[in-house]
């Protein structure tokens, strides 16, 4: 009896094959550079520069506050957290403009 | 012998045999919990979570009142105790739920949000068996008002605005790695600190 509870439970268990990963985002920090309708260029902090996607799903953070795509200027410092495949923007935080 | 009974022996055998097949490739291939849960198991999970509550319970609504105060006391539990595996919005899209099994579900559907109010207490008070909800209630009158003013919680999920969202985040637990990466991230931003390679981009998870 017990072994085949074993094996009810064992069957019962049994899975699919399917193999998923959780995902990991990146954070980029840097300035923007250009900013046009559906990306922007920014200047990351070590120099380089990145092109980054602005979508509809995109969110925008100021101030701790939730804000828009109009609040995001050239110049911005802004703290963008990239979708899994590092192309799009997550969320956008949104700084003070860099001093020039 | 009868022709049913015949039938019978020979469909039982066929069950043994397919059974016998499923349980030789699953040891010999072993299980993780990278799979994805079958059909089988999520219907039979699914209804073991139904009778796990008991009678008296599952039938039973809410009995706290819905007001902002605690909406607001559920969002703040919420996002400092369960978020970590469902993640703010209860979708399930966190690090640990993602990598359960069966994985944190998306409690915006009706998967869940079908249950009664009982289920849902019964389920954060006493947590669900062979899968990573553990259960939360210690049978106080505290952690009861909690469990309730969570499953009000639960049930505005679908509602969920991008305003809690954000106060949830600097509500979530983190890690002293994380908080390194917050001040840096706030010293950037304010214009405090200069801009330094060391943070141009860096794992986040979630």
């Amino acid at each position: 009896m017990r072994k085949i509870l074993i094996f009810l439970l064992v069957t019962a268990f049994a899975a699919g094959s399917a193999f998923a990963h959780g995902g990991k985002s990146h954070q980029l920090l840097g300035t923007v550079k250009e900013l046009h309708e559906n990306h922007l260029m920014v200047t990351a902090t070590d120099g380089h520069e990145t092109m980054v996607m602005l979508t509809p799903k995109t969110q925008y953070e100021k101030d701790k506050k939730p804000a828009k795509r109009s609040d995001l200027l050239t110049g911005a410092r802004v703290s963008i957290q990239l979708s899994e495949d590092n192309k799009n923007a997550v969320k956008v935080k949104i700084g003070k403009a860099t001093a020039k | 012998m009868r022709r049913p009974v015949k039938l019978t022996l020979l469909l039982l055998g066929t069950l043994v045999l397919l059974g016998g097949a499923l349980f030789l490739s699953t040891i010999r291939r072993g299980f993780s919990t990278h799979d994805e849960p079958s059909r089988m198991e999520a219907v039979v999970a699914r209804s073991i979570r139904h009778w796990s509550a008991p009678a008296d319970l599952r039938n039973e609504k809410n009995p706290l009142p819905l007001t902002p105060q605690v909406l607001g006391e559920a969002r703040a539990h919420w996002a400092d105790h369960c978020a970590s595996c469902h993640a703010n919005d209860g979708r399930g899209k966190a690090d640990l739920g993602q990598r359960m099994y069966p994985r944190a579900p998306d409690m915006t559907l009706p998967a869940t949000q079908s249950l009664s109010d009982g289920e849902l207490f019964s389920i954060i008070e006493n947590g669900i068996r062979l899968t990573g909800m553990p259960g939360w209630g210690d049978g106080s009158a505290e952690s009861g008002y909690g469990s309730w003013t969570l499953v009000h919680f639960m049930r505005h999920l679908p509602e969920l605005t991008p305003e809690e969202i954000t106060e949830m985040e600097a509500l979530n637990p983190k890690t002293p790695e994380e908080w390194e990466q917050i001040q840096a991230e706030e010293a950037f931003l304010s214009g405090e600190a200069e801009p330094s390679a060391d943070h141009s981009s860096t794992d986040h998870s979630h």
